[in-house]
């Protein structure tokens, strides 16, 4: 389905779970994608059939309140964000600390650093 | 209870396990008190691969996330670029995609019990349940040219047509299979020993199940009545659906919705077949995706997400999935706490766990 997106940020998630979880919802994901410059962490909710996102949009390195305190599976999709992106989640139910998924490499799916050209091109004046 | 605590590492390689995942037991007295699980023994970082392959192409590589519901993933993700791209597909191939969706959960299913009874020792009963898992697959292979991997969906539709001759045949080759199904399925309902390791093992209220976000049979097994199917998908809405639902909350019953599911999943497929439209089973597919979309579908193990994200060119910008086992964990770790060692094993199948579609 298409996906009517409500924008919220890390001050504010706990409230929105909360409030979601007051509502009789449940928690169907917490998805992880990168954006332009920055990332977005998406918590999608549903009762029944009907099933609302929320998103924030961060930069790397953004500590995010974790949900746990409402949807106690929370952790499972927290601590799949960390290893493979990188966030910190803070007030995990279980803070397995970076081992949930070993990886090979640490955070793989963080944006890689733009690598240094390999040829530097120097201006004609310069170069005589 | 003596108050000294033991850590018993079970997995990542186990008799039971299929596929590896590792708990550290923490026990007392021979119960435990704690599960700690931890994963990514077979993580392959698929979902990466979106930004290197054409979405047409993408299709098979969405199959090869999981080598038992690999046809739910493949339907799942054309949806989703279908969802995209406003692609409405022929009739015909959306009762097949279901008829060929309910086969793959009788498949699953069986090979879930088959399983499930080796891990009691009970050996004829898994050949048993492999034995009639065999028809199924042959069906499939008669009818997509794959046994496990099928390679029959695609943007727009499915790749191949199912004569009307053959349907008629496969609907008369389902009603023997169905009273094999009805024999085995005796045998794991009202078997001693099966209830005696089910009953009352690995409770899971139905509150818990929902806050910890239980999906598919175990949400079910705990009296939820969740199941993507009763959305607008495939053809569910057309021929009717209702969700099977047990009440026990404990591993009986979990085992019991995937034995009643074989039913219904039959009687879906007999369904499907009488109303199965003529027609094309594709239509041409021009452009690209842009946008977003949350794609959704009934895996045998619970609900899927595919999410997927387009800029208007032949390669997707994001993709990710959620499936099934990953949601059921945080419900595993609940139903093995107060647990006695001896039973985590069956305890742990009965999520039916499939990691290699957890981690992708």
């Amino acid at each position: 389905m298409t996906m009517e997106v409500i924008p919220a940020s890390p001050a504010g998630i706990e409230k929105i779970a909360a409030d979601m979880k007051a509502e009789g919802r449940r928690l169907v994901v917490i998805t992880c994608t990168a954006a332009a410059e920055e990332y977005d962490l998406t918590y999608s909710f549903a009762r029944e059939n009907d099933l609302r996102h929320y998103r924030m949009t961060v930069p790397e390195g953004t500590v995010i309140p974790s949900i746990g305190a409402s949807y106690g599976g929370a952790f499972v999709y927290e601590n799949e964000i960390h290893d493979l992106y990188g966030f910190t989640f803070t007030g995990m139910t279980i803070d397995f600390g970076g081992t949930f998924i070993r990886t090979s490499v640490p955070y793989p799916f963080k944006k890689k650093e733009i690598p240094a050209p390999t040829v530097t091109k120097v201006p004609k004046e310069d170069a005589s | 209870m003596t108050g000294r605590r033991t850590v018993v590492p079970f997995g990542p390689q186990h008799p039971v396990l299929p596929e590896p995942i590792h708990l550290d037991l923490v026990i007392e007295d021979e119960h435990v008190v704690e599960a700690v699980p931890s994963i990514g023994y077979v993580h392959r970082g698929l979902e990466s691969l979106v930004d290197r392959r054409e979405y047409a192409d993408f299709v098979y590589l969405a199959e090869r996330i999981c080598g038992i519901c690999s046809f739910t993933h493949s339907s799942t993700f054309c949806q989703g670029v279908e969802g995209l791209m406003s692609i409405e597909i022929p009739e015909r191939a959306n009762y097949l995609r279901t008829m060929w969706g309910e086969y793959s959960r009788i498949h699953s299913h069986l090979l879930w019990l088959g399983l499930f009874a080796d891990s009691l020792g009970f050996e004829s009963l898994f050949y048993n349940a492999w034995k009639i898992r065999e028809s199924i697959l042959n069906e499939l292979e008669a009818t997509t040219g794959g046994r496990v991997i099928q390679g029959v969906c695609k943007v727009g539709g499915v790749r191949r047509d199912v004569t009307n001759e053959f349907l008629s045949g496969m609907d008369k080759r389902l009603e023997g299979i169905e009273s094999d199904i009805q024999e085995m399925v005796n045998v794991f309902l009202n078997d001693y020993t099966l209830k005696k390791r089910l009953v009352g093992k690995g409770i899971l209220k139905p509150d818990d199940a929902y806050n910890l976000g239980a999906v598919g049979p175990v949400a079910r097994g705990s009296g939820l009545c969740m199941d993507v199917r009763t959305s607008e998908y495939l053809a569910y809405q057309d021929i009717g659906f209702k969700p099977v639902t047990a009440d026990g909350c404990d591993g009986y019953a979990r085992c019991e919705v995937r034995c009643k599911e074989l039913f219904q999943s039959v009687d879906i497929i007999h369904k499907v077949i009488a109303a199965m439209p003529d027609g094309d089973v594709a239509v041409s597919v021009k452009g690209n995706p842009d946008g977003e979309y949350f794609s959704r579908s009934e895996q045998p193990r619970g609900e899927v997400i595919h999410y997927l994200r387009g800029n208007g060119t032949k390669y997707l910008t994001q993709f990710r999935v959620r499936t099934p086992t990953l949601t059921n964990v945080p419900s595993l770790i609940a139903m093995l706490a107060g647990t006695e060692l001896a039973d985590v094993p069956q305890i742990v199948l009965t999520i039916d766990p499939c990691i290699g579609c957890m981690e992708r």
